[in-house]
């Protein structure tokens, strides 16, 4: 084909005519952009900060209402651009008029553009010029969540740039999702299969990752989140925002605009090989056939098979279950495909052969692992850096999010922080061969489990992923972790040196069983002093007392400023445990007076009550059950099921109390057999002004190993 | 002149057109007749570039027409099946059709639209059927055409508003010398006004001539003669003989004058000569010969 | 000018050339009088211009008209007549019916000699 500059020709008539044929479009899409945006801003505009969440809400993109126009409208409008094609009438009126179908098709392409762009434009302008600082007290940041209460840090949602940057990122959906419509139309004949087809394309990919990824769950070790889940929701901006909301990078803008032009120039070429008389058919090309029924028979198939395998419980019921699905759907899909239930001859039996086959492939080579990936294990040699899980046991809080240091940058979904010297990196390996030694242990461990993820970068393009459940037992006691935890590399990352401050404002502290005392350090010189305890306490630390699972001495919370990345000063916090054995912390606190400001001591307490948890003992009741008459067995039935134990046992001697006090643990270490217990707190104790015994805000637990002697005989 | 040299055109399996010739003489008003299904709406789908044909081309004045948007703007089509754009009335597709038709003349939609008495102003989905009809043309015709195709024109139309059509057709294949592709069922207003008339058959033109040398090809005769005569009709094409008694009826494709001078040889009874009505030809041709054609034609 | 009969088994272009004869002959046209142009009377009885315009030529051919280039068709005079074999023997056939016909009448034929000598008689005052 010769490049002609007709492959640019336009017909200013119909694309005149086509929007005063359709103008209702754009101007519905304008009302639903003005009247969920630019209205309520106006009407708010003497106060504009208390809008001020909603206004960053719509400039992301997460308001709803816009979200709902960014899809439909392009989708409607390419469908009733291009309804022509949809009907022998109007495709043979049409083709008869003096148009080549270059001119055609370029023509009924730039109206549609036209009228999705122009409500985005004309909100954006309008957006533009209405525009005036509107302050967030709270910085929402998606990520971290963290909410700042130092007055000095606002952030102004409403500025140019912010509603530029929400032009150009919805007109960059908008195109996207428009030009897979439009190809939609391309390949389908009529507009109820162009509108089903423009809306499942869209998300076809996503979705086509998202079953992969089920099926990927069987082999062990395949971590679901990191790379698939980027690339699955990347794939679609619509999905993209939904996931990080806020710009684009420059690459992924470059790659949305790039699959738009491709998609429009493969519209093009369609369009001219299109068979124009099959016109009302469902599909137009013959090479549709086989993919959609295809398709239909994938995602079927894998319907039927996960829900068996939920149902039945087990592989025989999973298998049963895609072999029913792929048939069943398959006829569907064929039914649906050509139009008639008539299907049932030699030529489908040939097709699904052919599905049946790669089908086949497809779920052995999963099954089966026949790419070996459950056993592969990169060699050390050849890793340049590897993440791991930070083996920091079960401490709560933001302490170990990579993203808050130095160094660190990017989303937690994707961990930062990479070990890179040979030691740790070989420690690690380890620990990944020695979880694969023993998977058939683990995968049948009935006990508390920890989720461990590896990252390799080998140098390949993407890092090499997996994630483990392992027992916690395992990693409380394992060498490598012990390694990976006070080896230097971890130990400087994490170093409070290191955290990506500029200013720290205060720190508080509060018990761990109630929020609500909380005291707060700001005197800089104090910070300062307290920090360094800090840090040589984590310095000092070693892997066991990381894991110990005794309660924290007591929660604290670092506030302070930091620069983002746009190099704006924003607050920020940092959630972290003092952990008992944080001796120097401990006994600075003590001496400066502040830990019995908070710390929860005996004479605080009015009682305790302790219950114990035991699931075999609860399945052998309600086996009793079958024995005891029918009143009896329903109370102690919903005794059971609703878990009130009435043999809880209460305490009140101080000592006692202070024992509890003093040994308890803040999560169960087995699920099925623990004790728990309340703290029922004197009036007054509470700083909030609440009166009356409130129970503490926190649970305590015990095992069989740390409870109390004087407990064990009641139980 | 529109030249269909060869065409093949396939819908999916089903051979629609089989290797079609059919030409248009510049200023001559062609009849496209055959059976329900012959291919009639397919050829003249692909004449004016909405198919695209699997093999052979179509040519007008030279030029292929398929995507050809030169000659589209001298083309006027008027389907079958009528398609107009939603909610618009006679005005507004008359505006569209103004920009996009150069020839568009403005004084001859306006006396159309007196003539055919059509409410301008009315939505066209509210127009009956007949009333689309009328519209259509006033369209198609405003711009001008050189070349007119029209599909089932004036199926639906009464006769005061089809003679008011084909005086504008007459009028202008005398003033301009347009060209004119008309395929109908009506045949006897096809005899009325075509001079050359393509007879299709299952995707194949059967045949293709001037309108009058196809009647004065083939007559049918009544001979009556007093004693029975070894080969009355020898030196005669007889295409379908019939014996009535002492009366044969015979088709036979000859000159009038050659049936006359070997009939009269022989001095018969009785002797009627007619030339066959278009009707009776494409019966005749199409029909195949059996008891139930028979008792149509006498 | 004339009426065509569409249900006739006629086609239209011998009814145009028989009529516009029968005009001619019986002196509605005058010779020398021009003939309404192809386009003209195409129009006005909702022919095909072409069928007008071969109607026009048989008559040319046979004589009854000529055309000049640019000016039109006119009414040739008598004598430029000629005799076509194919036209005789139609009239002669066409005859033969005729007289068939008044014998079947029960005429006898003495009486239908002088039917027709008397016929002819009718057109004595025309001049060949």
């Amino acid at each position: 084909m010769k490049f002609k500059a007709s492959y640019f020709s336009v017909s200013g008539t119909l694309v005149k005519e086509n929007l005063r044929r359709f103008w209702a479009i754009p101007v519905i899409g304008f009302l639903i952009y003005f009247l969920s945006g630019v209205f309520p801003i106006l009407m708010s505009y003497s106060h504009l900060n208390d809008m001020s969440s909603y206004i960053e809400m719509c400039l992301n993109n997460k308001q709803p209402f816009y979200m709902i126009a960014h899809l439909l409208i392009p989708i409607i409008t390419a469908v009733i651009i291009f309804r022509y094609l949809q009907h022998t009438s109007s495709v043979t009126a049409f083709h008869a008029m003096p148009f080549t179908r270059m001119k055609l098709y370029n023509s009924s392409l730039i109206s549609g553009l036209i009228m999705i762009l122009t409500p985005i434009i004309a909100n954006g302008l309008l957006l533009l010029c209405i525009a005036k600082p509107a302050y967030q007290m709270w910085t929402y940041d998606a990520d971290l969540m963290s909410l700042s209460t130092d007055v000095s840090g606002l952030i102004d949602v409403f500025a140019r740039a912010d509603i530029l940057t929400w032009m150009g990122e919805s007109i960059v959906i908008v195109l996207v999702i428009y030009a897979i419509s439009v190809f939609a139309g391309m390949v389908t004949g009529n507009s109820v299969m162009h509108l089903a087809m423009a809306f499942g394309f869209n998300f076809l990919v996503p979705a086509l990752y998202g079953v992969f990824i089920l099926y990927c769950n069987y082999l062990y070790g395949f971590d679901y989140s990191g790379n698939w889940s980027e690339t699955m929701l990347g794939s679609s901006p619509y999905l993209q925002v939904f996931t990080h909301g806020g710009e684009f990078a420059i690459g992924l803008i470059i790659y949305y605009l790039l699959n738009a032009l491709v998609l429009f120039i493969l519209s093009a070429v369609l369009y001219q090989k299109r068979k124009l008389e099959k016109a009302s058919d469902a599909f137009v090309f013959k090479f549709m056939v086989p993919i959609i029924s295809y398709l239909v028979a994938f995602f079927g198939m894998s319907l039927f098979g996960f829900y068996f395998s939920v149902l039945g419980g087990g592989e025989p019921y999973f298998y049963a279950g895609l072999i029913a699905g792929a048939v069943v759907f398959f006829v569907l899909g064929r039914m649906i495909v050509l139009k008639t239930p008539r299907i049932f001859n030699a030529k489908s039996v040939k097709s699904f052969a052919v599905y049946a086959v790669i089908a086949a492939v497809f779920v052995t080579s999963i099954m089966c692992d026949l790419t070996g990936f459950e056993d592969r294990i990169p060699n050390a040699d050849k890793v340049k850096g590897a993440a791991g899980g930070k083996f920091v046991g079960e401490e709560s809080g933001t302490r170990y999010y990579s993203e808050l240091y130095l160094g660190g940058s990017g989303m937690h979904l994707i961990q930062s922080f990479t070990y890179t010297s040979e030691e740790n990196i070989t420690a690690l390996v380890q620990l990944h061969q020695d979880i694969l030694k023993n998977r058939a242990a683990f995968e049948v461990y009935n006990g508390r489990m920890s989720y461990l993820k590896f990252s390799y970068d080998t140098g390949s393009l993407l890092p090499m992923q997996r994630a483990y459940s392992v027992p916690t037992t395992f990693l409380v006691s394992n060498a490598q972790c012990k390694q990976l935890f006070e080896g230097k590399e971890f130990k400087q990352y994490y170093s409070l040196n290191n955290l990506n401050y500029t200013r720290m404002i205060s720190i508080n502290f509060n018990d761990p069983l109630t929020a609500s005392n909380t005291i707060t350090v700001s005197n800089q010189n104090e910070l300062k002093e307290l920090m360094a305890c800090m840090e040589q306490d984590f310095q000092e630390r070693t892997y066991e007392q990381q894991v110990d699972v005794t309660h924290m001495y007591a929660n604290a919370t670092l506030n302070y400023k930091m620069k983002d990345e746009r190099g704006k000063t924003k607050d920020s916090n940092m959630y972290m445990e003092i952990k008992q054995s944080d001796k120097n912390t401990l006994k600075w606190l003590e001496e400066h007076g502040y830990s019995e400001q908070f710390l929860l001591t005996a004479d605080q307490v009015e009682s305790i009550t302790v219950y114990k948890y035991d699931y075999q003992e609860q399945q052998n009741e309600s086996y009793d059950m079958a024995t005891m008459d029918q009143k009896a067995a329903t109370i102690a039935e919903s005794n059971v099921k609703y878990g009130i134990e009435e043999e809880g046992f209460t305490i009140t001697d101080p000592e006692q109390i202070q024992l509890i006090l003093d040994n308890y643990m803040q999560n169960a270490t087995d699920y099925n057999h623990y004790y728990y217990a309340y703290a029922n707190l004197k009036p007054g104790v509470f700083a909030d002004g609440r009166d009356g015994g409130y129970q503490s805000d926190e649970t305590m637990y015990f095992n069989d190993d740390n409870l109390p002697d004087f407990l064990k005989s009641v139980f | 002149m529109l030249t269909v040299s060869d065409v093949d055109k396939n819908f999916d399996n089903f051979r629609a057109l089989n290797a079609l010739n059919l030409n248009v003489r510049r200023g001559s008003i062609y009849g496209l007749i055959g059976t329900n299904g012959a291919g009639k709406t397919t050829i003249i789908k692909a004449i004016t570039g909405v198919l695209k044909v699997d093999k052979g081309q179509i040519t007008i004045e030279g030029e292929d027409v398929f995507d050809n948007s030169a000659i589209k703007e001298r083309m006027g089509y008027i389907p079958d099946d009528l398609y107009f754009f939603a909610g618009y009335n006679l005005k507004e597709m008359a505006r569209f059709y103004k920009a996009l038709y150069p020839k568009w003349n403005s004084e001859r939609y306006e006396n159309m639209v007196k003539q055919f008495n059509l409410d301008e102003k009315r939505k066209l989905a509210r127009f009956s059927k007949g009333m689309q009809k009328q519209a259509a043309f006033i369209l198609i015709m405003t711009t001008m055409p050189d070349y007119l195709i029209l599909d089932e024109p004036i199926d639906g139309l009464d006769p005061i508003i089809r003679k008011l059509v084909w005086k504008y057709v007459v009028e202008d294949v005398a003033e301009r010398e347009m060209t004119v592709l008309v395929s109908s069922h009506n045949l006897k207003e096809m005899e009325g006004i075509c001079d050359s008339i393509g007879i299709l058959s299952k995707g194949n033109m059967v045949m293709e001539r001037d309108l009058d040398e196809l009647k004065s090809d083939i007559h049918k005769i009544q001979v009556a003669y007093k004693e029975k005569i070894e080969n009355p009709y020898e030196g005669l094409n007889v295409l379908h003989k019939e014996e009535r008694g002492t009366v044969d009826l015979l088709i036979v494709r000859n000159r009038r004058d050659v049936v006359e001078q070997i009939i009269q040889e022989r001095k018969p009874l009785l002797f009627d000569m007619l030339p066959l009505t278009l009707e009776e030809i494409f019966i005749y041709e199409l029909g195949g010969v059996d008891n139930e054609v028979q008792g149509i034609l006498f | 000018m004339f009426q065509l009969d569409l249900k006739s088994r006629k086609s239209i272009y011998e009814q145009v050339v028989d009529n516009l004869k029968e005009l001619i002959i019986s002196g509605v046209i005058k010779e020398e009088d021009k003939l309404l142009s192809v386009r003209e009377l195409s129009k006005i009885l909702t022919v095909n211009p072409n069928t007008i315009q071969k109607a026009y030529s048989e008559l040319e051919r046979q004589g009854y008209v000529y055309s000049v280039v640019g000016l039109g068709t006119f009414v040739a005079q008598r004598q430029k007549i000629k005799i076509d074999d194919s036209m005789l023997s139609d009239l002669k056939y066409r005859m033969r019916e005729s007289i068939k016909e008044l014998f079947y009448l029960g005429l006898t034929y003495e009486d239908t000699k002088k039917l027709v000598e008397a016929l002819i008689e009718e057109r004595s005052e025309w001049e060949c």
